[in-house]
């Protein structure tokens, strides 16, 4: 015993006394496992610096990306600096400049085949190299045609790709099998087709053709592919090409199709020789179709249907929604746009995957703005989900109120119903946030942000990727931004903003580093700004009710949205550094985007009136000027109240709305009659005289049946129609009719959605947005008519409603407001005696 | 059967089989021993580390399969990358926060006895050491001597100048 412990003893001297090759650090493949964990960023700016072994490890992970935007002015070639990065790059995008998107697509670029052929051969010589090519993912929004482009490029770069992107693709000719056989490895495939230039129009020759070249290539398939995810944006996907692909892609598990088109009556006028039966083309409405999909791929998880069929006012039943989730009930992903959705489709995406669904995509079109609330509600219903990327989805702050909850439960005479997101585990959110949409003139207003930021960080601390876009976002350290601070597993941030080009580096300085001076000075900062920017007023509120009123579900949401919350936070980032360690925001972050928000043209911003093509009640030539009647859709037949518009017949709606001013009715307004009419409408003395003093100084002359001037500054009502001025609205036609178009266009341009008139802070946007040039005499007279439109209307709530304003138009409500007036007067004077 | 394990300093650990098949290395030795198995020597491994390595595999001995290897092939090794943090739970991260020296012996053992997992959360820990260093702190803390001719440093910077998109 005593002899086997010595010698164990022994042993173990020399096993220590042995050189020490221990260091993982020094066994290359240990070390490039660890390398194949970091960031690009890191490989290529320290990991490459450190010494000749590293680097040398490094140098194949290192791959970048190489983007060549095609520009349709200048030639597409091939700029130096990207030729030699095509040895490095691991990426490459062959992009047009701009962007090509959708429909709105310009003419195609004449691509030079001298250029393209200077892209081959110097992707030629590369693969020559030791190194060899390293691009693993390429993608084209370019439309290349396949035999003379794309084929030779494929051919070098295809054995390695695992990632191939193809937009805007012009013919469907491009075969898939033949790219599947070209990319044996690939495991993502991205096809958008774009028909804009040819049409549907296959003669009965090219689609045998078409069909038999496909078939050829499926009968000579060799191996199984291993394609992952499968991607097919185009205008129509025809049913059995669909299924012969799916059927050699058994590890697909991810299929997005879009565009899916149900044959419509654009469709039924094809030439005989293509058949126009509906279950041609995969469609919602060819149910059987998804149950195929389902089971040709058993192993999908991540399905993306849109169509493109519908127009926006229509919907997609709920039975064709069920048609299609119902055959993939593990599915842990949905993608929608957000066209599709509607409160019903959230309510199908709960029955079907209330468990599995992990992962919820809405993707950017038009109608987005509905989207926001059934969203919202779905969220505070759907405990499971950890992604959700919905980057063009608004959503309103006041949603996100913690008052709103503690109202709701204080309440308590109806069943609460849960209000704030059930997602506890959120690790991707990818939102659009409209507080200015709603508050469109209060965009310093930083308690919308402060709530939402709030918000989120209690509850969602698990957030890793989030992109937040909203119009207007400070960044600066006492912005309330800071509050973003707490999301301590955060790996990509981006900040989607329109004034981007407000932002000073100093102001994300300790975002970037937090030296000492910084977190020393945040104390002071914030005391000056608070005193200077902010209101207590939220304070006082939350004073009044104690600490527990505010833990809803676990979440303690005291101080959400309040100017404490950023104090609180600034405290623990104080409290967590000292001058060895300096506190660090966002410990793991990689990636760090602040973008700008394209600007959205006028012409979205501004939509004109439009009604519903379907509506039944359609009020018909809405673009028609009516002579007698201030008819708008609300009001067909104008203001029926004392039959005004049947006694004012014979007047012009213009007319009609000055006729209150001619006391006696003989068609000529004196200046005295005007003060009488604004006195008795309960203006004041000097509102009265002055209304009166540029009235007539500036309506009387065109007005006047001759060419001298009328010495008394009459206005004669049958000639009123000359007063139009410009920067109106349009509603009065020079002829002093009504334009009900005009007239609504006003809502739909300057009142936000939902709401019925205008606030005092939408007429300066009216004023503002209607003003045309060199006009000081429209600007002045229209500012001045609605400033006296709204003191007389003075509404209780701040909004003019339209009818009131519609009143106004044709007059009669002055008859109704001067016998308001004296009543008030007589019961004043009553009360005096 | 419990199977023996003889860490540097002669301290035996039992654990079952189960456990120690995690180990590849250890599988082969058990597989090829059958049933009559002495105590396995590992006179590379200290006590601590070996307790540390036997926690990790009594903790996944239930695992079934082994999905790294499918992520890197799928996603490429940057996207492994996320995948393999989706993968790491809690207790991983807990079990994973240790100093230093003990990491690298930690990954060490991990590349010994081939416990792929280990080895995988082990080089994600160092990778995290990594990150947001400079090239000099990163000598400093593995004690990497600079052998870079003078200039060289520059030229090798200018290198990835084109593509300095983080």
């Amino acid at each position: 015993m005593t002899t086997m412990t010595l010698l164990k003893q022994h042993l173990k001297k020399t096993k220590a006394s042995l050189p020490e090759a221990l260091s993982p650090m020094d066994i290359p493949e240990i070390l490039g496992l660890i390398f194949s964990f970091l960031s690009q960023y890191t490989l290529r700016r320290c990991v490459a610096l450190v010494c000749h072994q590293w680097r040398a490890i490094a140098q194949p992970l290192v791959h970048g990306t190489v983007i060549w935007s095609l520009d349709k002015n200048s030639s597409f070639y091939p700029r130096k600096q990207a030729l030699e990065g095509l040895q490095q790059a691991g990426v490459l995008r062959i992009v047009d400049d701009p962007p090509m998107k959708g429909w709105y697509t310009h003419s195609p670029i004449k691509l030079l085949a001298d250029n393209w052929s200077v892209l081959i051969e110097r992707l030629d010589t590369v693969a020559k190299t030791q190194r060899g090519l390293w691009i693993h993912d390429l993608r084209l929004t370019y439309h290349l045609d396949f035999d003379t482009a794309l084929y030779p490029l494929l051919t070098l770069v295809g054995p390695k790709l695992t990632c191939l992107e193809l937009h805007n693709m012009r013919d469907t000719k491009t075969p898939v099998e033949t790219v599947l056989d070209l990319c044996p490895r690939l495991r993502r495939l991205h096809l958008h087709y774009n028909h804009h230039y040819t049409t549907y129009t296959w003669s009965k020759e090219q689609r045998q053709e078409w069909q038999a070249r496909q078939r050829q290539t499926l009968s000579t398939r060799s191996s199984r592919r291993r394609l992952y995810s499968l991607t097919l944006d185009g205008d129509a996907i025809e049913k059995t090409v669909l299924l012969c692909l799916l059927q050699d892609l058994p590890e697909l598990q991810e299929l997005q199709l879009i565009g899916l088109r149900h044959l419509s009556k654009q469709y039924s006028d094809l030439p005989a020789h293509s058949p126009p039966k509906n279950d041609i083309l995969v469609s919602f409405y060819n149910s059987d179709v998804f149950g195929q999909i389902a089971a040709l791929c058993p192993r999908l998880t991540s399905i993306k249907f849109a169509t493109v069929d519908h127009q926006w006012n229509q919907c997609i039943a709920l039975e064709q929604w069920e048609n299609v989730l119902a055959p993939f009930p593990m599915v842990s992903h949905y993608g929608f746009e957000a066209r599709d959705l509607t409160t019903l489709n959230f309510r199908c995406i709960q029955t079907y995957a209330r468990n599995t669904l992990t992962s919820l995509a809405i993707s950017e079109t038009w109608l987005r703005d509905r989207v926001g609330e059934p969203l919202h509600k779905y969220l505070c219903q759907s405990p499971h989900l950890l992604h959700l990327r919905a980057p063009s989805v608004n959503m309103s702050d006041a949603w996100f109120n913690p008052e709103v909850f503690r109202d709701n439960i204080v309440d308590g005479d109806q069943p609460m119903v849960r209000k704030f997101w059930a997602c506890r585990n959120l690790q991707t959110l990818h939102l659009k946030f409209d507080w200015e949409r709603t508050k469109r003139h209060v965009y310093s207003c930083p308690g919308n942000r402060l709530l939402i930021f709030g918000y989120i960080v209690r509850v969602c601390p698990r957030l890793r990727d989030l992109r937040i876009s909203c119009e207007h976002i400070d960044l600066y350290l006492a912005s309330g931004f800071c509050l973003l601070s707490r999301l301590q597993d955060l790996q990509r941030l981006t900040i989607v903003t329109r004034y981007v080009r407000d932002l000073r580096l100093m102001d994300i300085e300790w975002i970037i580093n937090t030296p000492k001076t910084s977190v020393q000075g945040m104390k002071g900062l914030w005391a000056m700004r608070q005193v200077r920017k902010y209101e207590s007023a939220p304070e006082r509120r939350h004073a009044k009710h104690p600490q527990q009123d505010y833990i809803f579900d676990g979440v303690d949401f005291i101080h959400a949205g309040t100017v404490r919350d950023v104090e609180d936070a600034l405290r623990e980032c104080y409290r967590h550094s000292s001058p060895k360690n300096p506190w660090i925001c966002w410990q793991n972050l990689e990636y760090f985007e602040v973008s700008s928000i394209p600007k959205e043209p006028v012409t979205t911003e501004r939509k004109p009136f439009q009604q519903s093509p379907t509506a039944k009640n359609r009020f018909p030539f809405a673009g028609t000027a009516r002579a007698n009647i201030a008819a708008t859709p609300d009001h067909p037949d104008g203001t029926v109240k004392d039959n005004w518009a049947s006694k004012h017949e014979d007047e012009t709606v213009l007319q009609q709305h000055v006729q209150f001013f001619d006391k006696d009715q003989d068609g000529i307004i004196w200046p005295l009659d005007t003060y009488l009419s604004f006195h008795a409408l309960g203006f004041n003395f000097f509102l009265s005289l002055f209304a009166t003093f540029v009235i007539h100084c500036g309506l009387s002359y065109p007005t006047c049946p001759s060419w001298v001037p009328d010495p008394f500054f009459r206005i004669w009502v049958c000639r009123i129609h000359k007063d139009k001025h410009g920067s109106d609205s349009g509603t009065y036609d020079t002829e002093g009719r009504f334009v009900p178009q005009h007239f609504e266009d006003i809502f739909s341009k300057y009142a936000p959605e939902g709401q019925d008139g205008l606030k005092w802070s939408d007429i300066f946007q009216l004023l503002k947005g209607q003003r045309v040039i060199m006009d000081p005499i429209g600007w002045f007279s229209a500012l001045l008519e609605w400033s006296f439109t709204y003191l007389l209307l003075w509404p209780e709530d701040g909004v003019m409603h339209k009818n009131d304003i519609r009143r106004v138009y044709d007059g009669s409500i002055f008859y109704e407001l001067a016998e308001k007036q004296r009543l008030n007067n007589a019961a004043a004077a009553k009360k005096d005696h | 059967m419990p199977i023996i394990l003889q860490a540097y300093d002669d301290k035996e650990f039992k654990v079952d089989k189960q456990t120690a098949e995690r180990s590849l290395v250890l599988k082969s030795m058990i597989e090829r021993a059958g049933d009559s198995i002495a105590p396995i020597p590992l006179p590379k491994l200290s006590s601590l580390v070996l307790e540390k390595v036997i926690m990790f595999c009594k903790h996944h001995k239930a695992d079934q399969v082994d999905k790294s290897k499918d992520y890197e092939d799928i996603l490429g090794p940057r996207k492994m990358r996320n995948g393999l943090i989706r993968d790491m739970d809690e207790w991983d991260k807990e079990f994973i926060k240790v100093d230093k020296d003990l990491l690298m012996d930690i990954v060490m053992a991990a590349n010994f006895l081939d416990i792929k997992n280990l080895l995988d959360i082990g080089c994600l820990a160092i990778a995290y050491m990594l990150t947001g260093k400079t090239p000099e702190e990163i000598r400093a803390t593995f004690g990497i001597p600079k052998d870079f001719a003078p200039g060289e440093e520059e030229r090798i910077e200018q290198e990835h100048a084109w593509a300095l998109r983080p």
